[in-house]
């Protein structure tokens, strides 16, 4: 196993945490209370939003333990939340944690990956585990010190995965160099808008997909479980299969499985690991247009998202055949834009070979 | 029939009018800043 997938695996982890303690903390702070969203609210934009400044300042400065520093941060956050009043300092305190955690996790993936997926992918993928096992545990009823340790645990993982950073014989502004996954003679800042534009769709499509199948944690469990699994595979596809066919492909099949998947969970499953596999692919389009600056590329994934699921705070579709036809359109429109910008597939598979 | 409609009630939302105006500020400070470095790291990276 070559050192991204090792550095993937380890930060699979470090992720996973991550999200546990943030919803876990999230579903503490609502409890009963009516205005009770807005907190949600300022979690996506303070967690998504300064990961764009946070992430060059990574860029510039990769040596500085930021995952560990963020794990310390939001295992702090939830002393703030037992013994200060006002909510907001300790969500504060907890997004700054988690904004640290996760360009670390981007930039230690990204930097050993020769150009491909696979690392960054499963890295990310840890999150849909870590959302769903939080809000569980928030809900048993869980108390905060067991999560505590469970997020300092990772710290020790965190100074271990980003050596891997440092072993690489590539100096660092040149460790991104070999992601090239955006069509030639396309305007660089056309390539950023469109792509950021893809991620902020498929975040208000996400909120949309009909799943009146779900009504039990098991299926939430199961829900989430499909999320991980796709947006894994969509970096180890794109990195076997094809850059673009994977992008592609994906998105074709998975508008009509969602569609249909509103009564089916079966269907609907796989239409969300199909749906959930062009994460990796937004990513690696961002990063091949500034290579120079991995943190800052993965940054701009998590403001497009940040832009689509805002406007689900205030407007949602109510009926299913709305969120149908906004899903196929959504869809289209996220085909239009990835043929403008993602080139010819170009396979290369000699990391697989050598496992 | 209105399938677009209003998620959060407008009472609640005239409660939180303060957070939110706060919130827009941040967020277009935060836009600002790093669209400043995206332009800085295109021309560098030429």
């Amino acid at each position: 196993m070559n050192n991204n997938l090792k550095s993937g695996l380890l930060y699979f982890y470090i992720h996973f945490v991550t999200e546990v303690i943030c919803f876990f903390m999230l579903y503490r702070y609502t409890g009963t209370r009516p205005e009770i969203w807005i907190l949600f609210l300022s979690y996506d934009m303070l967690a998504f939003v300064p990961q764009g400044i946070i992430g060059f300042i990574s860029d510039r400065f990769p040596r500085i333990p930021m995952g560990s520093i963020g794990l310390m941060l939001m295992a702090f956050s939830a002393l703030l939340f037992k013994y200060v009043s006002n909510p907001f300092i300790s969500l504060v305190v907890l997004c700054l944690g988690n904004c640290l955690v996760h360009v670390n996790g981007a930039e230690t993936t990204l930097r050993t990956s020769e150009g491909k997926l696979s690392g960054s992918a499963i890295f990310v993928s840890g999150g849909s585990f870590g959302v769903v096992t939080g809000r569980l545990l928030a809900k048993s009823g869980c108390a905060f010190w067991p999560i505590i340790i469970l997020v300092l645990s990772a710290v020790p993982v965190t100074l271990y995965a980003q050596r891997y950073i440092s072993d690489e014989a590539v100096p660092y502004p040149e460790q991104c160099r070999k992601f090239n996954y955006t069509k030639p003679g396309v305007a660089n800042w056309l390539l950023i808008i469109l792509a950021v534009a893809i991620v902020a769709v498929r975040g208000f499509m996400g909120y949309g997909i009909p799943t009146s199948w779900n009504k039990t944690a098991v299926q939430t469990v199961l829900l989430f479980s499909f999320m991980g699994v796709g947006k894994a595979l969509g970096g180890i596809a794109a990195d076997r299969a094809g850059f673009r066919r994977t992008a592609m492909v994906s998105v074709v099949i998975a508008a009509p499985l969602l569609m249909a998947g509103d009564r089916f969970m079966a269907v609907s499953l796989v239409g969300v690991m199909l749906f959930s596999m062009t994460m990796a692919i937004t990513l690696g389009l961002l990063v091949s247009v500034l290579p120079g600056t991995p943190g800052l590329a993965f940054g701009l994934t998590t403001i497009g998202l940040f832009l689509g699921t805002m406007p689900v705070f205030f407007f949602k579709f109510v009926t299913v055949p709305a969120n149908c036809i906004m899903i196929a359109l959504l869809s289209c429109l996220c085909l239009g834009f990835m043929e403008i910008i993602i080139r010819k597939d170009i396979i290369i598979r000699k990391d697989f070979d050598d496992e | 029939m209105n399938e677009f409609v209003w998620h959060v009630d407008p009472a609640l939302l005239s409660m939180v009018e303060k957070p939110l105006a706060v919130m827009g500020i941040v967020f277009g400070v935060l836009s600002g800043i790093i669209v400043a470095l995206v332009i800085y790291a295109l021309r560098r990276s030429k």
